[in-house]
């Protein structure tokens, strides 16, 4: 790696760091505001006076803050993430449990919306602008962008799932033993996915392809009287890719935020839907463990974006 | 029906390689012998609240796991009259003070050891003590701690504080699951061990399905009839109902009378249904104006439409009731049937009480549970021509039974199935630990106590009846309706039979056709 | 400005006025109050008294979806002014200025910006409970450091340009040179700003409400709409299709008016 290059990296890491700090401050901080009572919650309808006591202290709520806090942080630096208040277990595994759902989820909506957006913003810009096949594309795109997920999802699930019965409307990944199985399980909640990711990447593509399509140096390809599909994927693609590559990596972020939304939809065990639920619960430790390994993807996944626009971009890596 | 993994590690692994796209809907056969799984469904998620410890068992989850996994002395059948599961008889002393109940013999552990006295007192013990902390503590608060001994290796002994006749019935609960002895509570947490038809196989406290295996030391012959059990909790109605149709589970302990009509008719499936008296209504705080005078609370109960709320909160699947708990058909119950609806009686005695102009009060209610909100947008409603005022505060679910219920002065409620006396006593004795109206009224409590201890079932009736009366004059709950029990399951499930009380579970007869 | 807008673009706009006037016309059209229950029996179909039928309470859906699209105009649009006025104002500042306090506020931004949003949000309002100008707040707030990276990088454009010298040179005040000279050529930036991050917290603030963290009634938001409905479509579809639809057809109005400027725009510059 070059020396601008490597400095760049160093720079990042470091801003990533310190970014991970502040989340796990304003995570902390945040929950010692919450009103509501761990113990009540645990009990639910059936509490009584005694119970709530015996479980308050238990649960060692009436430590300062301050305290807390380093002890947590300690905890974490050295991967233990202490005990969930509801659960009265290690944090740990539920959270590296459901991270690697999210992940999967995550990662395959990922991967299948690349070629897929850049193979449509492809055909958009291959017809004539605003010809039929363009504005039906556009029209798509349009649609995929405006739709919120969580409707999209709902639609999905009643049409396909319960109406139609092709896939099963729960995402019940224990269920599935075989690779078709998980296919089937995790089809409906990549789509839904994808529905916003492709559209928006898709768009930056066709933009990006119509601007070099209007350039000097494809006009002389086209002159020189090369084939247009020629024109199109060796002379066009290349150079259009930027903004694409940078969509993409705004997905990669978007998805961090966007896989908690549907997980509540699809009732997938991700570690969206593991923050929510334990946000109702008032589960402390849950909660941060949680928002802080969250907040780790997404800090993670924006460096590798940001990296990966860099290095695949030549304009950018020469600057 | 779901087929398990089959024994030959060569023919799945084959399957994987081939990475044939095999649809989950599709049902696999193979050569050789399949466990037969039984896969329940329950209306609540728990997540990582989930326990298997009777002593704290608070959601219809936990509920489920206690039936698969442990047993109790009596259990009530549906007409709410103790019957015999882990005790075969029981007899009280003269006064009712002390009971004695002789154990069924020849049962066994999970883990094979034999059950005995001890772990009835074990258990016992383990519920009332203090230091615990269970609310069963509340509800056995006639027992005295020192009175449970074990007379001998199948007999225990309950002495009480006060007489009670009906003491059978109130150890028929969903806390009193007997559990073997020495268990500490993280053990019973996971990895209980009690005398139930299926033993833990894996459960921990977030992760679904839990998973249950066959208690090959059961006491009674020929049953369980399955061999493996997987519960999970789908809060959301739809998804199901759904996953019903699609025959990813196969009984769905309790279904939205919303979803009835799409099930209805389709022959995959069958509903069952039970009249229970579970209720629902309005829970006023009997100490705080305006509701502390008697005819303000009176008022509230004359204004209401019985029959708009069966039809809005249950779609018609239940009953109305008449401000007491214990359904018509029940043990004590009262045959009188509501009276309709009085806006001009109820304006006069709202006068009476010194609101001429009618008065203006805040109903809290939430989505906590399905029929809450229904429940008080139609009093709103009705209630506006008294003149009475409704103002809705529409609490955040996750807080309702937690602080609002029994905290704030006038709140929409409801409770599960119980006996009578368990219905009467827990929210309207004085000391209730769940009085949600605040009510202390000395008679209702005396006829109460006397209650248990009257030997003659007629004059018990009576006083039941009376103290019935009392609180439909007097008292600051308005109860609307009792709302049917209604389940579903495949139509290959055999031996399920729902109970009124929906967190009463018999898993011992069930079994799948192919 | 350039006017030549594509007609879909145009009807991209319209749409949008109708919307806010509908809006504000609210309680003279909407044929029920949101809240009045049991006008009619649950889960009725759209009939001549109701248009688009009624939800399990028997309310009116066509009032609740008029009143919600206020609710959600309202805190959306306010959310947007905030993070555009707050935004677009620091923007354009350290557009100009440039220097350390530019390079210190710009990583303050990246490390604000390295929370997740949603997880910020649901933090925020878990804690301090849902209100409507919490959440406008909190959404306000999230977008501004993406406003003012768009609207620094606008200014960062102009700013070189040989008319933004020639004022500083004439030693015109700061106020003077952003107003006269630099706010017309980075109107068109601030316009598409405003119009694409409308549509965005129009959906994110819907999909809090889905969550369970959106504003408390009476504000009937499509967002909470769509959650309560959610669970009874096998009764009606209504209470969850009409606030969906409108939800959609917002956004995507936005959108298409968006992709206009930006193209009358692009165009303006060649």
């Amino acid at each position: 790696m070059s020396r601008p290059l490597a400095r760049l990296v160093g720079a990042r890491l470091l801003l990533s760091l310190l970014s991970l700090f502040a989340v796990s401050v304003i995570v902390f901080a945040v929950m010692e505001a919450l009103p509501g009572d761990t113990a009540q919650r645990i009990l639910g309808r059936d509490a009584t006076a005694q119970s709530l006591a015996v479980l308050r202290a238990q649960l060692h709520l009436e430590r300062p803050a301050v305290e807390r806090y380093g002890e947590w942080l300690g905890g974490v630096l050295h991967g233990d993430f202490g005990t969930s208040l509801v659960a009265r277990r290690p944090v740990l595994p539920y959270i590296a449990a459901h991270l690697g759902n999210s992940l999967l989820l995550a990662g395959i909506a990922l991967v299948l919306h690349i070629p897929l957006a850049v193979g449509l913003g492809l055909l958009g810009a291959a017809t004539r602008r605003d010809g039929p096949i363009d504005t039906a594309i556009s029209a798509a795109a349009l649609l995929g962008m405006s739709l919120p997920e969580f409707v999209v999802g709902i639609v999905l699930i009643s049409i396909l799932a319960t109406t139609l019965g092709w896939f099963p409307p729960l995402a019940l990944l224990d269920e599935a033993h075989s690779v078709g199985a998980v296919i089937s399980t995790l089809f409906l909640p990549v789509l839904t996915l994808n529905f916003a990711m492709t559209a928006y990447v898709l768009r930056q593509t066709r933009n990006a392809m119509f601007d070099v399509l209007r350039s000097d140096y494809v006009r002389m390809a086209t002159l020189r009287g090369l084939p247009r599909g020629h024109v199109l994927l060796h002379h066009a693609l290349p150079n259009a890719l930027a903004p694409a590559i940078n969509a993409i990596a705004l997905n990669a972020g978007w998805l961090v935020g966007g896989v908690v939304v549907v997980e509540v939809v699809f009732n997938y065990p991700g570690l969206g839907r593991l923050l929510v639920e334990s946000i109702s619960f008032h589960d402390v430790p849950m909660i941060q463990a949680s928002a802080l390994v969250l907040s780790a993807s997404y800090i993670t996944i924006n460096l590798a974006a940001d990296m990966a626009t860099v290095l695949l971009t030549p304009k950018l890596r020469v600057n | 029906m779901s087929m398990d993994k089959p024994q030959t590690g060569a023919i799945s692994r084959r399957l994987l390689l081939a990475g044939t796209a095999v649809l989950a809907a599709t049902p696999r056969v193979f050569a050789a012998a399949a466990t037969k799984t039984l896969r329940l469904a329950t209306g609540e998620a728990d997540g990582v609240k989930g326990t298997l410890d009777p002593a704290f068992g608070n959601n219809d989850n936990d509920a489920a796991r206690a039936s698969l996994v442990f047993e109790r002395l009596v259990v009530p059948d549906p007409g709410f009259a103790p019957q015999p599961q882990l005790a075969l008889t029981w007899t009280p002393d003269a006064t009712g003070q002390i009971w004695t109940f002789a154990l069924r013999p020849g049962v066994a552990f999970q883990d094979g050891t034999p059950f005995t006295a001890s772990d009835v007192v074990y258990t016992y013990r383990r519920l009332v003590d203090p230091k615990l902390g269970s609310p069963a503590a509340a509800i056995l608060s006639q027992v005295d701690p020192d009175g449970i001994r074990a007379v001998d290796d199948h007999t225990v002994e309950f002495k009480l504080r006060s007489p009670s006749v009906e003491f059978p019935l109130l150890i028929a609960n969903r806390f009193t699951y007997v559990v073997k002895a020495g268990q500490t509570s993280e053990q019973l947490r996971t990895a209980g061990i009690g005398t139930g038809p299926f033993k833990v196989d894996h459960f921990v406290p977030g992760e679904e399905p839990s998973v249950y295996a066959r208690n090959e030391h059961y006491w009674q012959p020929g049953k369980p009839k399955v061999d493996r059990v997987e519960l999970r909790g789908i809060a959301e109605d739809s998804s199901r109902v759904a996953a019903l149709l699609a025959n990813q589970v196969d009984i769905v302990l309790e279904l939205p009378v919303r979803s009835l009509q799409r099930l209805e008719g389709n022959k995959d499936v069958t509903i069952q249904s039970a009249r229970t008296n579970a209720w629902f209504g309005l829970a006023a705080f009997s100490d705080v104006p305006p509701f502390d005078d008697v005819r303000v609370r009176q008022a509230l109960k004359l204004v209401v439409n019985r029959d708009q709320y069966l039809k809005a909160v249950v779609g018609g699947h239940g009953t109305v009731a008449n401000d007491t708990p214990v359904a018509p058909w029940q043990n004590y119950g009262l045959p009188d049937a509501p009276k309709p609806p009085d806006i001009a009686g109820a304006k006069k005695l709202l006068a009476d009480a010194g609101h001429p102009n009618g008065i203006d009060i805040e109903l809290y209610t939430s989505a906590a549970d399905s029929g809450l909100l229904e429940v008080a947008a139609l009093f709103q409603a009705q209630a506006a021509p008294a003149g009475i005022r409704v103002t809705i505060n529409k609490a955040p679910a996750a807080d309702y039974w937690s602080n609002i219920w029994l905290k704030k002065p006038f709140v929409v409620t409801s409770w599960n199935a119980r006996a009578a006396d368990e219905a009467l006593a827990l929210p309207f004795l004085s000391t209730g630990e769940w009085n949600e109206t605040h009510w202390r009224n000395k008679e209702f409590d005396g006829l109460i106590f006397e209650a248990r201890r009257t030997l003659d079932d007629a004059k018990r009736s009576a006083l039941y009846q009376q103290a019935q009366h009392l609180l439909q004059q007097d008292g600051g709950a308005i109860i609307l309706l009792y709302a049917d029990t209604v389940g579903a399951s495949r139509a290959n499930v055999r031996g399920y039979r729902i109970h009124p009380q929906k967190i009463n579970h018999d898993f011992s007869d069930v079994s799948i056709d192919d | 400005m350039a006017r030549r807008l594509s007609r879909a673009a145009q009807v991209g706009a319209a749409i949008v006025v109708i919307y806010a006037v509908v809006s504000v016309a609210a309680p003279w059209l909407a044929p029920h109050l949101p809240d009045a229950v049991f006008v009619g029996g649950a889960f009725e179909p759209p009939s001549h008294d109701f248009w688009l039928g009624t939800d399990n309470l028997g309310r009116d859906v066509l009032s609740r979806v008029l009143y919600g699209g206020r609710a959600v105009l309202l805190m959306a649009g306010s959310a947007t002014a905030i993070s555009v006025a707050i935004g677009g104002t620091l923007g354009m500042l350290l557009g100009l200025r440039r220097g350390l306090l530019d390079q210190v506020l710009m990583r303050l931004l990246d490390v604000v910006m390295s929370v997740p949003p949603i997880i910020f949000a649901l933090l925020l309002i878990g804690a301090l409970g849902p209100s409507a100008p919490l959440i406008v707040v909190v959404v306000g707030l999230l977008y501004t450091p993406n406003v003012t990276r768009v609207m620094r990088a606008a200014t960062l454009a102009v700013a070189v340009e040989d008319f933004i010298l020639a004022a500083r040179a004439r030693g015109e005040s700061g106020a003077a040179i952003v107003l006269r000279e630099l706010l017309p050529n980075v109107a068109g930036a601030l316009v598409i700003e405003f119009s694409v991050r409308t549509g965005f917290a129009a959906i994110f603030i819907s999909g809090l409400g889905f969550l369970g963290f959106g504003a408390p009634p009476p504000t009937p938001d499509w967002g909470i709409m769509i959650n309560e409905g959610r669970s009874t479509m096998d009764a009606s579809i209504w209470p969850v299709a009409a606030p969906a639809a409108c939800l959609a057809l917002m956004v995507t109005s936005l959108n298409l008016f968006t992709d206009g400027v930006a193209r009358a725009i692009d165009r303006a510059a060649r």
